[in-house]
């Protein structure tokens, strides 16, 4: 290995990330393992939030929704474990019950995403031509639109039907990226040998598409759908913060943030809207890094 | 050069166009028009029709598309219900707020970039590289706007470091120098919290990048005449691994700018960005579309401008 003399400490060595150079063996696996642990953790902690909300009801005895007008805007203690909102309702009651809420959200909205975003790119991708080129355009102008933006104009469009409204909405304006993506993998694998095999065994386009590309495709479609939840939870947040997304009383981390818009509440009242934030943060940032470690062990390619 | 420039402007064309028919599509999908809110005892349905067709309500969608982008290019964006003002004159007078305060982030953002990605890189799965990664993974999946939040309780309210929101300080009126040195102390912790987010994603994308680039055989070859390892990871590497980050500065505009109307909402900056949510909330319909036309317009001249800067700073591109 190649040491610069005058070089103070270890220098750069690239070659321990190549594939199959074993520059720094023990180093390079125990920086792994250390990732790992971290991905552990965060699977970990993952997974407890994800019981919390689905076992709310065993968690607290408190109805999210009933007020109480003798504990109005009640700072954390005995009976109120995390206090009480400007209506007297029990603020535990709503973080576990409005976590329900928004990783319900996160999750359909990244399934909308997910598998519009796979039809289109699969047929750009396998297709070509002008549906490549209608598909792609479109892509194109969606993306070059700030998110929240388009987001904000589709909401304020849209009569707020509730939930599956805010689902629909997130997942149909968030599909584009996850469909360059999949046309990306598409177009590089349909030249490959085996689908040209496949080709002249008789198979069909569906069939190659479906049954021989998308399963090579499927390491970045799953870490994909990883962040995709995590931008789903986080721009369910930001729309509910605005007013435009999940409506009260249905309690959700985002509408719970809106608390902060009261000057009152953001002085004095940490308790109506820091959890919630708190809450967001932590599911994200577990997510983030769960998905950073599946890129790494489901196709070390694409490591960072 | 010059013909690598035209075919960029060539190629955006299509995106520009692409992006007025969806915001035509929107603006016809908004519930309401200009006549429905008149409900004077003398305006008749019958009468009612006739000035929708006067006013051309009623031709075919075509035929409205293109004379809807008559006026877009004559700079009419419609009047705004809320302000009783041409849209354009709204959009000029506060544009210019959200551009310093986005400029400001993305300034700070490199800034912090630059040594954080080359350290993390150069320590690989170091103490400090995984803290440095753990802190980018945060930055990444943080409600931009909770972190505002935070900051405006903590570092304005509760210990009054910075101004809560705004971007003057009322009930005074400052001379020249001044009135921009409060301005920007007024920017200064929203932009913070801009960069915060921005440099998260640029810090990983240095790291990967100069990785890869002290892979390659030309920093061997700078190693083994004997260079010292400070001009080869700065000069050479960093150099190198540098460029793409300019491509990256263009495609990360549009978070840029969705992070921007958070932040403009929670410290109630009277940029653009804060203009949208106002308009959402008052149903200004207007407002709301001609404010999404300039981001997205706003986002193609920022691609428009990486393309070109990352062709200046590497000569190979300019040859595809």
């Amino acid at each position: 290995m190649a040491v610069a003399r005058n070089a103070p400490r270890p220098p750069l060595r690239g070659e321990e990330e190549g594939p199959g150079a074993e520059g720094s063996p023990q180093r390079s696996f125990l920086g792994r393992y250390a990732r790992n642990r971290v991905a552990v953790a965060a699977a970990a902690v993952l997974l407890l939030i994800m019981l919390a909300a689905l076992l709310a009801p065993l968690i607290t005895h408190y109805d999210p929704n009933a007020t109480d007008i003798r504990v109005l805007n009640q700072g954390p203690g005995p009976g109120h474990l995390l206090g009480t909102d400007e209506l007297g309702r029990d603020e535990l009651a709503r973080l576990l019950y409005g976590g329900r809420v928004s990783l319900a959200v996160g999750l359909v909205s990244a399934a909308i995403s997910m598998i519009v975003g796979i039809l289109a790119g699969a047929t750009a991708g396998y297709f070509g031509g002008w549906a490549d080129s209608v598909l792609m355009r479109f892509v194109d102008v969606v993306i070059s639109i700030p998110a929240l933006a388009l987001l904000i104009v589709v909401a304020s469009i849209v009569p707020n039907g509730g939930l599956t409204t805010v689902m629909l909405v997130i997942g149909l304006v968030s599909w584009p990226s996850v469909a360059r993506i999949v046309r990306a993998e598409f177009l590089g694998l349909r030249e490959r040998d085996f689908v040209e095999a496949e080709r002249a065994a008789g198979a069909g386009g569906s069939r190659i598409m479906w049954r021989h590309l998308l399963p090579n495709a499927m390491a970045p479609i799953i870490v994909s759908a990883a962040l995709g939840v995590a931008n789903a939870i986080l721009t369910e947040a930001a729309l509910s913060f605005l007013g435009l997304g999940v409506q009260q009383p249905t309690p959700s981390w985002g509408n719970m943030l809106q608390a902060a818009s009261n000057w009152r509440a953001l002085a004095l009242y940490w308790w109506q809207w820091v959890p919630a934030g708190l809450a967001v943060l932590l599911t994200t940032v577990c997510i983030y890094i769960l998905g950073d470690a599946l890129r790494d062990s489901l196709d070390p390619r694409l490591r960072m | 050069m010059r013909s690598y420039v035209m075919r960029r402007v060539l190629a955006a064309v299509p995106v520009v166009v692409g992006i007025t028919i969806v915001t035509f599509a929107l603006a016809k999908a908004m519930p309401g028009d200009p006549f429905s809110s008149i409900l004077s005892p003398g305006v008749n349905a019958a009468s009612l029709l006739h000035m929708r067709y006067e006013r051309g309500l009623l031709d075919p969608l075509p035929v409205q598309y293109y004379n809807w982008l008559v006026q877009l290019l004559h700079g009419n964006l419609g009047t705004s219900f809320q302000m009783a003002a041409p849209v354009t004159k709204v959009i000029s007078q506060r544009i210019g707020t959200t551009l310093s305060l986005d400029l400001m982030a993305l300034f700070i953002a490199l800034l912090a970039t630059v040594p954080l990605g080359v350290i993390s890189a150069v320590r690989q799965y170091s103490v400090l590289d995984r803290v440095l990664t753990l802190i980018s993974f945060v930055g990444i999946a943080t409600p931009v706007f909770f972190v505002g939040l935070l900051a405006l309780k903590y570092l304005a309210l509760t210990w009054t470091i910075f101004p809560p929101g705004g971007v003057v300080t009322p009930g005074v009126t400052l001379p020249f120098p001044q009135n921009e040195l409060d301005a920007l102390y007024h920017l200064i912790l929203p932009a913070l919290i801009l960069a915060f987010a921005q440099a998260a994603g640029f810090v990983r994308y240095l790291r990967a990048s100069m990785l890869e680039v002290v892979r390659q055989d030309f920093i061997r070859t700078a190693r083994s005449k004997g260079l010292g390892e400070r001009v080869v990871v700065y000069k050479h590497a960093l150099r190198n691994a540098v460029i793409p980050l300019v491509t990256l500065l263009g495609l990360s505009l549009p978070f840029l700018f969705s992070g921007g109307i958070l932040i403009e909402t929670v410290f109630t900056i009277p940029g653009i960005a804060y203009t949208l949510y106002q308009g959402v909330i008052a149903r200004d319909y207007p407002i709301i579309l001609g404010i999404t036309l300039i981001l997205a317009i706003l986002t193609i001249l920022g691609n428009l401008l990486a393309d070109v800067a990352y062709a200046l700073v590497d000569p190979r591109i300019r040859f595809d």
